[in-house]
């Protein structure tokens, strides 16, 4: 008899938890949960952050040892290469000086056209449905909600995602290659224009839908595909992609490419999260004061 | 009791943030083993009573919060998962490796069953397997092959996180 009751109470308790979860889905689905999803990212993210600081702090003694010797090594050819360097150094300054005056003709500046965090990437999303990933700054830094996250790989600046969840410390972005991402691209030469949209995995190229058919002639394999600014989260210029594939489907009045993205996100470790314009930021504090 | 709710709770964590942080560098494919799942099976089918389903609904708020997924989702199926396997305790002999490989790979399946249910009831809000890509066996093998691994580790703390009466089944 106890155990019937105590069988009964469990599976009172199980449905209990189930609907109060279910409850939760129905209302998170409908865009209600900010609070408290950003409780929770607070709380684990700060375990994360610690994990993560633990976990590079063994690679990076592990690794320090044959990085020791290769140091050895490449010290000895960097003192060779010193040398040339001195005779280069020397052109490069000529050749900076000329740099600035011809940027200077042309009236382009030098710099970014953005502010920008630095930021590191403490941990990724726990499901594999899902692709989002915590980077180390928050509030505290300045992060808001829907701000561009680009990344530098191979001297290129790629876009990397935008910021969907701010804590305190951490925020939670979500990678260009997701499913639920959509970027206004636009292709750099022939300035065609076009939504770029996620396949759901970083294997997996973008896909560029609703490129006027006309462009078939002017877009070719390589080409670079960037953000056309036509979209506020996105600022114009950023380098998104490089096509890989052209699909002319019948039936759709304009055309299909696939893009492979600029980042490598397999070997992304650190990235920058783009703030106001420099040039509307300035304008904005100088109106102020 | 409340010690090993407490201690359950903060172990199944541990894995989930081990999980988001560590397991990046043996991801095979960009896919992760879900060990906070196996970890969830395991309390369900050892410890009789509410300690699995309380520490997958909980565990699966925290996973929620640090993921794109709608705040509920991992609640909801961990929750389920651990009803399930929580209603199979005691039925059988669970071996060393038979039994958790077998239970990585079907709580594997079951769950990408039930996102397919909640996805066709919450329409594109939420996402779901495809059975045709290779996403969906890769972690089923993986949590197969994991499971034989966690569960030996889960045994020797079968003192904190179980009841005296579920420690020798």
């Amino acid at each position: 008899m106890p155990d019937k009751r105590s069988s009964r109470r469990t599976f009172a308790g199980s449905v209990l938890f189930i609907l109060i979860s279910f409850i939760t889905l129905m209302v998170s689905t409908q865009s209600l949960s900010g609070v408290s999803k950003q409780l929770g990212l607070t709380v684990i993210s700060f375990f994360q952050q610690g994990f993560s600081t633990v976990g590079s702090f063994v690679a990076d003694t592990i690794y320090s040892i044959s990085e020791l010797r290769r140091l050895e090594a490449s010290h000895r050819d960097l003192l060779i290469q010193v040398e040339a360097l001195g005779k280069m150094e020397r052109e490069f300054t000529d050749l900076k000086k000329e740099n600035d005056r011809l940027r200077q003709l042309l009236q382009l500046s030098s710099e970014a056209h953005y502010n920008s965090v630095a930021a590191r990437i403490v941990a990724k999303d726990p499901g594999n449905l899902y692709s989002t990933f915590v980077l180390d700054k928050g509030t505290i830094h300045g992060i808001h909600k829907n701000q561009a996250v680009v990344a530098y790989q191979d001297g290129l600046e790629g876009l990397v995602g935008r910021v969907i969840e701010v804590s305190r410390s951490t925020c939670l972005v979500v990678p260009i290659f997701d499913s639920a991402s959509f970027i206004a691209v636009r292709m750099e030469k022939s300035r065609y224009e076009g939504l770029a949209m996620g396949s759901g995995s970083d294997e997996l190229p973008l896909i560029v839908q609703y490129v006027k058919k006309r462009a078939r002639e002017e877009i070719q394999f390589g080409d670079l595909v960037i953000t056309s600014g036509l979209q506020s989260l996105y600022p114009a210029g950023i380098k998104v992609g490089r096509v890989s594939k052209l699909r002319l489907l019948d039936y759709l009045t304009s055309m299909e490419l696939e893009i492979e993205p600029i980042i490598d996100f397999s070997r992304l470790e650190f990235v920058f999260i783009i703030g106001a314009d420099k040039e509307s930021s300035s304008s904005s504090t100088g109106g102020g004061s | 009791m409340i010690r090993r709710l407490a201690f359950s709770f903060l172990f199944v964590s541990t894995l989930l943030i081990v999980q988001t942080t560590w397991l990046d560098a043996i991801a095979i494919y960009s896919v992760l083993p879900d060990l906070a799942l196996l970890a969830v099976l395991y309390i369900s089918f050892k410890a009789k009573g509410l300690q699995g389903q309380f520490t997958g609904f909980f565990s699966g708020l925290l996973q929620d919060g640090v993921s794109a997924a709608p705040l509920g989702l991992s609640a909801f199926i961990n929750t389920v998962m651990a009803t399930i396997f929580n209603s199979l305790s005691g039925r059988f002999y669970i071996d060393r490796i038979l039994m958790p490989v077998f239970f990585g790979l079907s709580a594997t399946i079951i769950k990408a069953l039930l996102l397919m249910l909640l996805s066709w009831i919450f329409k594109d809000k939420i996402l779901a397997y495809d059975f045709t890509q290779p996403l969906i066996w890769i972690e089923t093998a993986y949590n197969g092959l994991l499971a034989p691994l966690l569960f030996l580790i889960m045994s020797v703390l079968d003192k904190l996180i179980l009841p005296l009466e579920s420690r020798h089944d």
